[in-house]
């Protein structure tokens, strides 16, 4: 019985391990197929990832061959604008080749107290707004020209106006001398060809340029500009003429007839001179008129000469600035009022404190019934004030001014102003 | 003086001047440099389209400039705006101070006078404070502040321009 049991036992066991054995190989087996399926699959995928890879890294590398850099694209853009400019310009298809846009423009406001009789004046005002256009037809021959709108409304019973300034074709006979024919500004005194703004001190425009030259200035005619040596300039005009009268006692400022539909029986003609060197200008300017009442008075012509004298002197922060203008009128007209002598004359000396702030004071005296019949006995102004400059082509100002006139008529206060360039 | 006297006048004037045509930049920079390198550009992007813009006192109206080098001087060709279009000079830079200046071209009738020796022999020398201005004076002309401005700006834009092509 014993036996028995250790045959079935031993038997038993013999079956069970051979069974576990025979199960061991069968997983190994299992396990060495898996992995290498794995490996098999593995490197199709790496092998194909980097098949991806080499495919991108050239493609990377053919676009980064084709591709333009930043640099060339702006080289290309720079080209491309110039060849296009080339071609309007040999095509003439661009409208705007030549063309030049510019302006200036002022605002002011003056807060002044009258004694004597004078009013006061409190206002607001945009004084001038004016826009230039100029066109260069080719290397010789350019047109420019000044439109401004004065007192901002123009119209019927309107204080304002609009005015043609400057409207004239320069002809370049070489690189010295320059022929001009048209309307344009005369070349006299400090400011009246050069009165943008920014490039003078004071809101208003001294009062002796106004009143004496008479600024603003301009006339139609025809005649020469430019230079008889590096340090010499010149211009030299024959033009229409001044229109005054008895009515407005024979003022050179109310014979100003603008241009337009202007009596042109008797002509004018101008004369400057200016010697120039950096920071220094010494100059002059004489206007002949054969009749500045363009025949109104019958009994005899009212010819006139203006003589005028000039310096502007800047030397690093000091500047300084100084003119004497004076007309002589003939006639009977002009000496029974007094206006056959008609002067003026003003100093500024001036300080620029920073690059973009300046100070200045000036003395003005002038009179514009000078002579010996004359009653009104002159006018006096002295102004102090600040300029500031934000941007070389804007100007905030702000000055003071007092009046000593003989008729006792002052006008005294604080004037403020922003003008701009462009 | 009559119809006659006038076109004598003319005629005459006609005779007291050089002709119009302009200096070529090619000839500015031979003369300059003895020859005429390899143009050379500045890219106006970053940092250096900021210190131009500074310089110049707003964009400068090209997106790079051409320069010319030879043994550390540089020529280089700008152009800024005057009244009646753009004024082009050229402008010789070495060790960070101006040796030369021409104008190349100009229609400035006012502003003539930045053609005169006077005028450009003032700029000679000239070099720039850190904080940007010259560092000394430099006049102007009184009714030319437009054209003078513009040679001030093409004078601090060429030596902006230049310490940035001497830093690569």
């Amino acid at each position: 019985m014993r036996k028995k049991w250790m045959v079935i036992g031993v038997a038993a066991g013999v079956t069970v391990s051979g069974a576990l054995v025979s199960g061991a190989q069968t997983i190994e087996d299992r396990l060495a197929a898996l992995e290498a399926k794995f490996e098999q699959k593995a490197s199709a995928r790496e092998t194909e990832l980097l098949q991806r890879i080499e495919q991108l890294e050239a493609q990377v590398t053919q676009l980064s061959k084709t591709a333009p850099s930043g640099n060339e694209v702006l080289l290309r853009v720079d080209s491309l604008e110039d060849q296009v400019a080339e071609i309007a310009v040999e095509r003439e298809l661009d409208p705007l080749a030549g063309i030049t846009l510019g302006g200036y423009g002022e605002l002011h406001y003056n807060a002044l107290s009258g004694s004597g009789g004078a009013s006061d004046k409190r206002e607001v005002d945009f004084h001038r707004f004016v826009l230039t256009f100029g066109k260069e037809f080719n290397e010789r021959t350019r047109f420019f020209s000044e439109f401004e709108l004065e007192h901002a409304i123009a119209g019927d019973g309107q204080k304002g106006e609009i005015e043609l300034e400057q409207a004239f074709v320069d002809y370049d006979l070489n690189d010295r001398h320059t022929a001009r024919a048209g309307l344009f500004l005369l070349p006299v005194g400090l400011l009246n060809e050069t009165h943008e703004p920014p490039r003078f001190y004071g809101v208003e425009r001294n009062p002796v340029e106004k009143n004496i030259i008479p600024t603003t200035w301009w006339e139609g005619g025809a005649g020469l500009h430019g230079q008889l040596s590096d340090t010499v300039n010149y211009a030299a005009y024959v033009h229409s003429g001044l229109a005054t009268s008895a009515d407005d006692e024979y003022s050179v400022r109310s014979g100003r007839q603008k241009v337009a539909k202007a009596k042109a029986s008797d002509p004018a003609a101008t004369l400057a001179l200016n010697y120039r060197v950096p920071g220094v200008v010494i100059g002059g300017s004489l206007n002949f008129q054969t009749d500045v009442t363009q025949g109104a008075d019958s009994e005899d012509k009212a010819s006139a000469v203006m003589g005028e004298v000039h310096v502007d002197l800047q030397r690093g922060p000091w500047g300084l600035r100084a003119l004497y203008a004076q007309w002589n009128l003939d006639g009977a007209g002009p000496a029974s009022y007094g206006a056959d002598r008609q002067y003026g004359w003003y100093i500024e000396p001036s300080y620029q404190i920073t690059d973009t702030l300046g100070v200045f004071a000036r003395y003005n005296q002038w009179n514009n019934l000078a002579g010996s019949n004359g009653d009104d006995g002159g006018n006096e102004q002295i102004d102090v004030g600040v300029n500031w400059w934000p941007h070389e082509q804007v100007v905030l100002k702000a000055d003071y001014q007092w009046q000593s006139n003989e008729n006792g008529k002052d006008q005294n206060g604080i004037n403020l102003g922003v003008g701009y360039e462009f | 003086m009559n119809f006659k006297g006038v076109l004598i006048l003319m005629a005459g004037l006609c005779l007291c001047g050089r002709s119009l045509a302009d200096t070529l930049p090619e000839a500015f920079i031979e003369a300059s440099l003895g020859s005429v390198p390899a143009e050379q550009q500045i890219v106006l992007l970053g940092e250096v389209e900021q210190a131009a813009r500074s310089a110049y006192g707003g964009r400068y109206p090209a997106s790079m400039v051409s320069y010319w080098q030879l043994e550390g001087r540089r020529v280089w060709i700008l152009r800024a705006r005057g009244k009646f279009g753009y004024i082009h000079a050229g402008f010789v830079v070495e060790g960070g101070r101006l040796v030369d200046t021409e104008v190349l071209s100009s229609k400035e009738k006012r502003g003539r006078m930045i053609s005169s020796d006077r005028f450009l022999q003032q700029l000679a020398g000239l070099g720039l404070r850190k904080n940007g201005t010259f560092d000394r004076r430099v006049d102007g002309y009184s009714g030319a502040t437009v054209s003078v401005n513009a040679m001030k700006k093409m004078v601090r834009l060429a030596l902006v321009l230049d310490s940035e092509a001497a830093r690569d």
